[in-house]
């Protein structure tokens, strides 16, 4: 057996190749790409919530009817909401790469159950928000435009149906993976 | 200073790393990828190098959880696929043993190493690496007692899927 581990020593500390030498520069320029990216990860996360903000609001003062400019207001208190809810519970914990990798595991599950959670409660904290502005606004739009009213709220039922599912999907994946994580232990 | 006491780390483990990466990855750029990262991140620690552990442990610890979170968050389907040491284990008898030159040997051994899910992989690449079972421990959060029985295991089953290190040399 002694053998054989001297063996398996040997082939395994044998393994062609020259290092990888990186200069302090290139450590430096990687790192602070690396610190950018992130940076603009964060940013695009939220960059749809103002334009939708703003859109509304406009929506609001305009001079549409009484329902369809109360209805724009929920849909904006909706948006920030939602962009509140992803604040609080939606950021990923930073990486920590002096942990045991016990922790840094154990860690990663939690991370995967959140998401999953997040993704399968979707319907409660991203989608149900928005349906009373959807809602008052289309009721605002049905007595002038009843046809066109009709095709949007099938139209915007059927986003919601497809967005629920799509939420739902994604969430087994990760259920997946956390029993694949959990089964490696 | 910092300059001169990251040049000394890579100095002293810039192979060892290079052999790290090669168990966590196979594809040659995605490795070249995974080595650069594993650099940036010793170089973005070097300011919270206090001394608490041995320099060793340190590079490893940061090396290897660079690695797993390379492959946990970019290759689920590594994760889904690794085979536990049961399931190895299992395997192993029905192993043909037979002679294999050192590069097939060495092939053989990555791909086995490969196979193992992140824990086991790690312990795997340590023990390989000549890290004691107390270091070992230290890296990974095992205790000292679940290190040597997996190490123990993985002799077994690293040893078979080499298939043949008795008969070389």
């Amino acid at each position: 057996m002694s053998d054989d581990k001297d063996k398996l020593h040997a082939v395994w500390q044998q393994q062609e190749g020259d290092p990888m030498r990186l200069s302090v520069e290139d450590l430096e320029r990687q790192a602070h790409s690396f610190a950018r990216s992130v940076r603009w990860r964060n940013v695009r996360e939220y960059a749809a919530a103002p334009v939708v903000v703003v859109v509304l609001a406009w929506r609001a003062v305009q001079d549409f009817n009484f329902l369809e400019r109360w209805g724009s207001c929920l849909l904006v208190v909706a948006t920030l909401v939602v962009v509140g809810y992803l604040w609080r519970r939606g950021r990923a914990p930073r990486f920590d790469a002096l942990v045991e990798t016990r922790a840094l595991l154990a860690s990663h599950r939690r991370e995967l159950e959140r998401q999953r959670d997040l993704l399968r409660s979707v319907g409660r904290w991203y989608l149900l928000p928005f349906v009373p502005g959807f809602v008052i606004v289309l009721i605002g739009r049905a007595a002038d435009h009843p046809v066109v009213t009709l095709v949007e709220s099938v139209g915007i039922a059927a986003v919601f149906v497809i967005a629920w599912r799509l939420n739902q999907a994604a969430a087994r994946e990760l259920q997946r993976d956390i029993e694949a994580l959990g089964a490696s232990d | 200073m910092l300059d001169a006491f990251y040049r000394e780390l890579a100095d002293e483990f810039g192979a060892a790393l290079e052999r790290l990466a090669s168990a966590w990855e196979h594809d040659p750029d995605r490795r070249k990828d995974l080595i650069q990262e594993i650099h940036v991140a010793l170089w973005c620690s070097l300011e919270r190098w206090h001394g608490d552990c041995s320099r060793r442990t340190w590079v490893y610890r940061i090396a290897h959880n660079v690695a797993v979170t390379h492959v946990l968050r970019s290759r689920r389907d590594v994760l889904r696929s690794a085979t536990s040491l049961d399931e190895m284990e299992l395997a192993r008898d029905a192993d043909v043993e037979e002679a294999l030159d050192e590069k097939r040997m060495r092939a053989r051994l990555l791909a086995a190493i490969r196979r193992l899910a992140p824990l086991d992989r790690q312990v795997a690449v340590l023990y390989l690496e000549g890290v004691d079972a107390r270091g070992i421990g230290d890296v990974t959060g095992l205790s000292a007692s679940n290190v040597a029985t997996k190490i123990h295991r993985l002799k077994r089953v690293l040893g078979s899927k080499q298939g043949a290190a008795r008969h070389v040399g």
